[in-house]
């Protein structure tokens, strides 16, 4: 009888409730034998529905069907029994059972569900797309199940075991005296590895926040690259692999609950985004009347002012200030940076994402590993680095030093500055540089490219120009004092071109 | 029964969908009061789809190589015209001599080769190359011919060397836009943004492989601004945006390039293709995070992830030494599989 | 170049000018390489009639019509090619090459999938290796290469109604091979009630 309320929710689910109401469901079962030989397979591959694979003492593999239909009038409902088709092939040693889904249609779905008994020596895989479970148990055979959606569950499974999901949690109940490896991983799952309290394995987890739980008393782990090592009951047993990329692991010795588990945490301090929040953390607040104090390896912060000074370290994740008053510091190992009106000095970091800031009232650092740099208005001496993106800065009122490995670069400078060091320097890409018609500076432009007939100089001031070769390039070098001198102005572009023009409206046409 | 057969033998062209409206229907319509042919129906279409377990075989390289040196033709033939070293067959003598001249010469075709003789075909010589000084601008307004996209033909003939390519829209509200280009003289094609001629001049302008220049970074930047308002959306368009983002060498365009798809809405396949590739191999973590912000924003808009995307999202998400943001995001999309 | 379309491009070569060939082979060397392959059940047989195919369409530019279309014209010469071939009678003896071995290797595959596969590709090759060289050009070209009737009847030289017969005897023959629960036959495991 349960078994009956479980499958109609299933199946509920699995169909999509809003079509409930008004959709017509009708349920065929068959029962199949088929004969499978010492060391046979047998593969099972659904696309949605439950499976369920059983271990028995016979030779032979049972296969019990349940396609469920459902459409809005009986002809959908015909369509989807013909669009539903389950197939057995292979032979004696292998037996493969197949959902084929031969026409997909909003006005009508299938979900079929196995459940199969299987002789107890046989190796067993499992493919399904989406399933509310897949259930293995009493195998002695290596088992293999991949699956997108769903909870995959394996208990008595002696041999080999390998389970790769993508957002289905994974329960491993593991033998008394394992002897083979497992290797369990999910990308936004969670992990529970249940053993006896004798068995002797290596437990290996790793985990992108890294939340690692267990009720084993004392565990002799440590860091090894960016996973957690421990040797339980010894250093002889199996190892137990747990990877679970953005969500838990948990090791439980049998007869205890989950409630009871103890964070393993200090031992796994050892890579620089493994900081001091284990979770994912989320900051958004309108206001912080004072400093801004916050570390996490995967977060998102998002503030509207910060009163005091912000120093956020983020292993992952997006960064957004609006108003910060005082000093900013903000380092992050991967996402994007973006900030308001920072009246401090601003450092900001990080290894991978655009970095956009409006106004940086004293200048700064802003580097990014990779991705683009726009600065609106700059006050202070200000240092930009990208790994590769283009670099913009609209309005800069003191000193600026732009690099990127590979993108255009484009500065102007306030109708005000009359002369401050500027340097701009791409290794593939343009410079386009916009200054005030008083401006006064010595100008050096050098650009090295492999197609000199392009019109790749342009300047509305004068500047000489020299021209030589450089291995199969052509160097073109260009000089001038503008407006009695000044500052330096170095320029450097790699196939690209450079280009400077001479405005008193502030702001170049590009973005 | 003799309609049984008959039935049996429209099965084949019920499945290459051959059979006309009518015939169709009457044909569904016996399959489904027929349970003889129901069920031959159902071993048809099995039959079919096995068939397709065959998997396609890739052509070994050699055979092109061996192709191109039997005729006499380099890998690089794209570029350079080349010509027979093979005994030829008859030449056609009905064919018009410029055409002869196509590869070699530059040649915008004009209307007058689909239509008659509504416009005069545009040729164009290459220009020389020089390098200009610094003062002189290259061509002044005056020498400018201005010509309709409709009175251009949509196929670019040859590899016209057009320079220092221009965006104009004069009027933001009349759904004109414009391109000017030197060739010998300076051209501006003017047209709505969906004008065929527009699209193809365009994507032309972003393919060319010879191009490092700001043109490129340009016409990123305008195709972004015209074409991801959807009424203008264009998959030629797009398809040009994804060879960008395959082939060029310069990160920072490829960023843009990225960018500018990821505001484009529906993808073909190719794209898509483009953006997968972005994510498994472009050193630069900028253009990773936005192909996967672009794949993204295709799930967003209904497109299923298909295996491919679902494999290369799940080695992003699990690559220990890729940018956590990367892992992050990666496993953010894969969480929205329903 | 790739901007052009086939017939655009045959009008180049027509007029001596071999530029396009390289882009012409990147469009159908694919098709015509499977089609060649599954018809003669024989890779390196298949190498020669898609590389004799392409010199041919340059050495007989001129024979092609500007109204039809290059993937029918480049069909017929490979299916003549193909036909002459297996005339040849020593030729017949190497049909028993066994295609899985030239088969890539797909990383994407678990072991156990790939198997899986191999054999459902041995099971479907094993019956169009069972057709008639007719029945089999004319399934090939209807089941992979998608073209219709009319197209597979001027490739194969014969009347519409021919081609009809042809890939209905086919398939008569296929579902029997494929759906027939033998030894390595799958089966149907559809309730029936």
């Amino acid at each position: 009888m349960t078994k009956t309320v479980s499958t109609i929710a299933v199946v509920l689910t699995l169909l999509g409730a809003s079509s409930v109401t008004a959709a017509r469901f009708t349920t065929e079962r068959s029962s199949h034998t088929l004969t499978l030989l010492p060391g046979g397979m047998v593969v099972v591959e659904n696309v949605s529905g439950n499976v369920r694979v059983t271990g028995t003492d016979t030779d032979s593999v049972v296969v019990n069907i349940e396609r469920v239909f459902r459409a809005n009038d009986p002809a959908g409902l015909v369509r989807a029994r013909e669009a539903t088709l389950t197939t057995a092939e292979g032979h004696e040693k292998l037996r493969v059972i197949r959902t084929v889904i031969t026409a997909t249609s909003p006005d009508f779905g299938s979900v079929v569900n196995y459940d199969l008994q299987v002789p107890r020596y046989a190796r067993v895989r499992i493919g399904s797309k989406s399933a509310d479970d897949i259930t293995v148990t009493n195998i002695q055979g290596s088992v293999a199940v991949t699956n997108i959606n769903g909870r995959i569950t394996l208990g008595e499974v002696a041999g080999p075991v390998s389970v790769e999901s993508i957002n289905g949690s994974i329960t491993f109940d593991a033998v008394s005296k394992p002897i083979a490896e497992a290797r369990l991983t999910t990308i936004n799952g969670n992990i529970e590895l249940r053993v006896p309290s004798n068995a002797s394995f290596t437990w290996i987890a790793q985990s992108m926040r890294p939340n690692y739980v267990t009720t084993f008393k004392s565990l002799a782990g440590r860091a090894v690259g960016p996973a957690y090592q421990a040797f339980v009951n010894g250093t002889k047993g199996p190892a137990f692999r747990t990877t679970a990329v953005m969500g838990s692991v948990a090791l439980l010795r049998d007869g205890t609950k989950m409630s009871e588990a103890k964070r393993i945490f200090e031992e796994v301090r050892v890579t620089e985004m493994m900081m001091i929040a284990p979770a994912r953390r989320i900051v958004r607040r309108p206001l912080i009347d004072g400093n801004l104090q916050f570390e996490s390896s995967l977060g998102e912060v998002a503030v509207g002012e910060v009163r005091g000074s912000a120093n956020v370290k983020m292993g992952a994740g997006e960064v957004q200030l609006g108003i910060v008053r005082g000093i900013c510091d903000v380092v992050s190992l991967g996402g994007p940076l973006r900030f308001g009106d920072v009246t401090g000095r601003l450092n900001a970091r990080t290894s991978a994402g655009d970095i956009s800031i409006q106004s940086a009232r004293e200048g700064g650092t802003i580097t990014t590993g990779g991705g683009t740099i726009r600065l609106a208005h700059t006050g202070g001496p200000t240092r930009l680095q990208s790994g590769g993106g283009d670099i913009v800065v609209r309005q800069a009122s003191a000193a600026v030093s732009a690099d990127t490995r590979s993108g255009d670069i484009a500065i102007t400078m306030d109708p005000s500055a009359r002369s401050q060091r500027i340097t701009a320097k791409t290794g593939k890409g343009n410079v386009l540089l916009n200054l005030n018609p008083a401006f006064g500076a010595d100008v050096e432009v050098t650009i090295l490219t492999s197609d000199p007939a392009r019109d790749l100089l342009r300047s509305d001031f004068p500047l000489s120009i020299q021209r030589e070769q450089v291995g199969g390039k052509t160097r073109i070098r260009a000089f001038g004092k503008i407006n009695g001198g000044g500052e330096r102005i170095e320029l450097s572009s790699e196939e690209g071109g450079v280009q400077i023009t001479s405005s008193s409206v502030p702001g170049t046409p590009s973005k | 029964m003799a309609e049984c057969d008959a039935m049996n033998e429209q099965m084949p062209l019920l499945l290459t969908e051959s059979l006309g409206r009518e015939e169709r229907e009457r044909a569904h319509q016996h399959i489904e009061n027929c349970a003889a042919c129901a069920a031959e129906w159902k071993a048809y279409r099995a039959t079919w789809s096995e068939l397709g377990e065959l998997p396609e075989v890739e052509v070994p390289a050699r055979v092109k190589e061996q192709f191109l040196s039997t005729i006499g033709a380099s890998r690089d033939s794209k570029v350079i015209p080349m010509r027979s070293r093979l005994a030829p067959g008859p030449r056609p003598s009905a064919l018009p001599r410029w055409f002869a001249q196509a590869a070699a010469v530059v040649i915008l075709v004009g209307g007058s080769y689909y239509a008659g003789n509504r416009t005069a075909p545009l040729r164009v010589l290459p220009s020389p190359a020089t390098i200009q000084s610094v003062e002189q601008t290259p061509y002044s307004i005056a020498e400018t011919r201005v010509l309709n996209a409709s009175a251009i033909s949509p196929n670019i003939e040859g590899r016209p060397n057009i320079q220092n390519v221009q965006f104009v829209d004069a009027d933001a509200s009349d759904n004109q836009i414009g391109v000017s280009f030197d060739v010998t003289s300076r051209v501006t094609v003017t047209g709505a943004p969906t004008d065929k001629s527009l699209v193809r001049l365009l994507s032309y302008v972003l393919e060319r492989d010879n191009s490092t220049s700001p043109s490129r970074s340009n016409a990123i930047d305008w195709v972004r601004r015209t074409y991801s308002d959807p009424n203008h959306a264009d998959p030629e368009i797009a398809d040009a945006l994804a060879k960008v983002l395959r082939n060029d060498t310069h990160e920072g365009v490829r960023i843009r390039a990225v960018e500018t798809l990821k505001d484009m809405s529906p993808a073909s396949s190719g794209t898509r293709d483009a953006l997968i590739d972005a994510l498994k191999n472009d050193p630069n973590p900028a253009v990773r995070i936005k192909a996967l912000e672009a794949l993204s924003n295709l799930a967003k808009a209904g497109t299923a992830l298909d295996a491919k995307t679902i494999d290369t999202l799940r080695a992003k998400a699990s690559q220990d030494d890729e940018n956590p943001y990367v892992r992050v995001k990666a496993a953010e999309l894969l969480s929205e599989i329903p | 170049m790739n901007h052009l379309s086939d017939q655009e491009l045959m009008k180049i070569v027509q007029a001596g000018d071999y530029a396009p060939a390289s882009e012409i082979y990147d469009r159908y060397s694919g098709r015509i390489y499977n089609f060649a392959f599954r018809f003669l059940k024989n890779a390196e047989a298949a190498e020669d009639a898609t590389q004799e195919v392409f010199v041919r369409m340059i050495k007989y530019a001129s024979q092609f019509q500007g109204d039809a279309k290059l993937s029918t014209w480049l069909f017929s010469i490979t299916a003549n090619w193909c036909r002459d071939y297996l005339r040849k009678s020593d030729n017949k003896a190497k049909e028993a090459e066994d295609v899985l071995l030239s088969l890539p290797a797909s990383s994407e595959y678990s072991p156990e999938r790939d198997l899986e596969r191999r054999e459902s590709e041995l099971r479907v090759k094993r019956a169009l290796g069972a057709l008639t060289a007719e029945q089999r050009e004319a399934i090939l070209l209807s089941r992979y290469q998608g073209l219709s009737y009319a197209e597979i009847a001027l490739i194969a030289g014969c009347s519409e109604g021919a081609v009809k017969t042809r890939v209905f005897r086919a398939m008569e023959t296929l579902k029997k091979a494929l759906t027939a629960d033998v030894g390595g036959g799958g089966r149907w495991l559809n309730a029936t009630r």
